[in-house]
């Protein structure tokens, strides 16, 4: 650590600083409320979740139960790869699934280059970003959610949190129990950027395609409501 | 990146000179706006928003000494390694020295302003390394050997054309150069300045909120990562070793000055979509990594007022800039604040003193104020009313030689307000 630096700089905040005691500071902060939020497409939770993951350009289908995950997840590489190829992380809701249903041949562990699909189990989707939470680590590495060419992501709809503000409550007590993730990644639609003329495309840079398999009792009657919600905002020429 | 910004007027006089340049950035100026009156309109209580990160802020730098203390405390528990670098020079040091450790050749780059600032590219090159930018518009740049025109969207100003012959140039057909790398490096080095630290993690994702929607009209961006620290026993990926390089280079001296607010700075580029001086001469004109009018406050504070002068005066005083700054910083303040400043140490061109001396002197005498500017606007009408403008005026060259001057149809503005009010009674 550059010390002398260091000394002289924390000794320049202080003197910019109000000097107060970590009580009253933290006390200070807790009266200044909450952030408002971003309203919601709709009052049903699922339905805005999967409304704002259409909006992000991510792609949904709702599997009955766990059988029927592995199906869908077949289908969906078979039709974009012609393969029945996966790679998925160490995570026991992913070992634990019926692979041999969908014919599907998972390989555990990171992905390589050359391998264009994985699957990630996702810890939390949250409705008003129609985002999915990962927690990176030993059961889920961050190479699986950034590097393949189509991102897989299997998500229970009892996970599915209003706002952001829900899924720090959820992540805040394992950080105070000492157990800090070591990383976080909010995922909202396959990789994007608009840097050139300022035209939307995906893929430059990670995945093109980010597809989630939504199970726990997501219905079919939900996903249309949430296309009907996406449809009408292209026809007003919105989000 | 070498500071430039003494050159501010030739540079905006050739950048208004190039038509197709002026064509593309019009463009630029006129949706911008508009995505983000949609994302903000779509939020609904985006002021509510506003002022409360606001708030946030200004707590968190009415106490940096406790939240910085208690960030590098709480990030070396986390396994990384915090360091402070006074100096632009310093950091780049630090960051050499860490790859330099590592036996590094290759540098992979994520986007960031703080190194522009530092020019840590120039340094690592001159220190033998490869530096390759991973985000694509500072890829595009880097290839082309420029700078970034746009603190948000750096090759704005290059159209596809450009970077389609650029591309052909510099790679073979399919090739694929970028990658988001953060998570897949074996050393992550993270460089950022000692002012940009949030209390909670909810403040950063209620920032977050406040940020896309300013910066591109989303609601939110694809990747959002929060990281903590190395890689842990068992883990496949991560660094093996995280850094933190927390840079000053004069904030403390801001933090303790009148333009502390300029800290709240989130580096959005709203301010740069609205003004009518950015959209005219282009972010290159202004000379160094930050334009527009939050470059126009930051450069003369980061560099020198001396040598950044024109940058203060780029303003036409519209004050749109404040009216849509997502951290509620009154920038028409601090530009003003600045040329007062100029005006104070001299640094204004005497015939500009004189002009203000006489126009503050007129000013505290509405009376005479009135009369005169009476008398001028019946001679302009009257000898104007013919052709209807002038090409030419005296002590207006500055105006009559780029466009004409519109004579006066009537009376002064408090003419006519009298005028009006006796008419009503």
């Amino acid at each position: 650590m550059s010390s002398e630096s260091r000394s002289r700089i924390m000794a320049k905040v202080r003197g910019a600083s109000r000097g107060q005691g970590a009580a009253a500071i933290e006390s200070e902060l807790a009266g200044m409320g909450v952030a408002p939020t971003a309203p919601l497409p709709h009052e049903d939770t699922c339905i805005a979740f999967m409304a704002n993951v259409l909006r992000n350009h991510g792609t949904l289908d709702i599997a009955g139960n766990r059988s029927e995950a592995v199906k869908l997840i077949g289908q969906y590489i078979y039709q974009h790869f012609r393969s029945h190829r996966l790679v998925a992380g160490n995570d026991p809701h992913l070992a634990a699934m019926p692979w041999r249903d969908g014919g599907v041949l998972p390989r555990f562990g990171e992905v390589e280059p050359g391998e264009p699909v994985a699957l990630s189990y996702a810890q939390w989707g949250v409705a008003e970003t129609g985002a999915t939470v990962f927690l990176t680590g030993k059961s889920n590495p961050s190479r699986n959610n950034l590097l393949p060419e189509r991102h897989l992501v299997l998500l229970d709809v009892n996970n599915l949190l209003p706002d952001l503000e829900s899924l720090w409550r959820q992540i805040e007590p394992t950080i105070e129990a000492g157990s800090r993730p070591r990383g976080i990644q909010c995922i909202a639609g396959p990789s994007s950027t608009a840097d050139i003329e300022a035209q939307l495309v995906h893929g430059a840079h990670g995945p093109r395609g980010w597809h989630i398999i939504l199970t726990g009792g997501a219905t079919h009657e939900q996903l249309q409501t949430a296309q009907a919600i996406v449809a009408c905002d292209d026809t007003l020429g919105g989000s | 990146m070498e500071l430039q910004s003494q050159h501010f007027r030739e540079k905006a006089a050739d950048a208004l000179a190039d038509s197709a340049a002026v064509a593309q950035r019009d463009k630029i100026a006129q949706f911008t706006p508009i995505i983000r009156d949609a994302a903000m309109q779509e939020f609904g209580s985006f002021e509510a928003l506003r002022k409360h990160i606001k708030r946030i802020r200004q707590h968190s730098l009415d106490n940096l000494d406790y939240y910085l203390a208690r960030f590098e405390l709480e990030a070396t528990n986390n396994g990384n390694q915090v360091h402070y670098a006074d100096t632009p020079d310093e950091m780049n040091s630090i960051v050499l020295d860490i790859c330099q450790q590592h036996g590094a050749h290759r540098v992979a780059k994520g986007k960031s302003m703080v190194t522009e600032e530092t020019a840590l590219n120039d340094y690592l090159q001159r220190g033998g390394l490869e530096v390759v930018e991973t985000d694509l518009g500072e890829y595009i740049i880097q290839q082309a050997g420029e700078t970034p025109s746009h603190i948000v969207a750096p090759a704005l100003h290059k159209s596809k054309q450009e970077i389609r012959e650029l591309f052909l140039e510099k790679h073979a057909l399919g090739e694929r150069a970028l990658e988001t790398t953060e998570d897949l490096v074996d050393v992550l080095i993270i460089c950022t300045t000692l002012d940009r630290i949030l209390p909670r993690g909810e403040d950063a994702t209620a920032m977050q909120r406040l940020l896309a929607r300013s910066t591109t009209g989303q609601a939110q961006t694809s990747y959002t990562s929060f990281y903590s620290g190395p890689r842990r026993e068992g883990e496949l990926d991560g660094p093996l070793e995280t850094h933190i390089v927390l840079l000053d280079n004069q904030r403390t001296d801001i933090l303790a000055s009148d333009y502390k607010e300029m800290l709240q700075c989130i580096r959005c580029g709203t301010c740069l979509n609205h003004c009518p001086v950015f959209a005219a001469t282009g972010g290159h004109s202004y000379g160094w990594v930050y334009s527009g009018p939050m470059g126009s406050i930051l450069t003369p504070l980061l560099t020198s007022l001396e040598t950044s002068e024109a940058l203060p005066n780029a303003c036409t005083s519209c004050g749109r800039c404040g009216e849509v700054c997502p951290a509620d910083i009154p920038l028409p303040d601090l530009l003003r604040d600045l040329r007062h400043e100029q005006y104070q140490q001299k640094m204004t061109a005497p015939r500009w003193r004189v002009g203000l001396k006489l126009h503050a002197w007129l000013a505290v005498r509405p009376s005479l104020y009135q009369f005169l500017t009476a008398m001028l606007t019946t001679v302009l009408h009257r000898l104007g009313r013919k052709k209807g403008s002038f090409s030419q005026l005296p002590f207006a060259a500055g105006w009559t030689s780029v466009r004409d001057f519109p004579a006066p149809q009537s009376g002064t503005f408090m003419q006519q307000y009298k005028a009006r009010t006796k008419a009503d009674e």
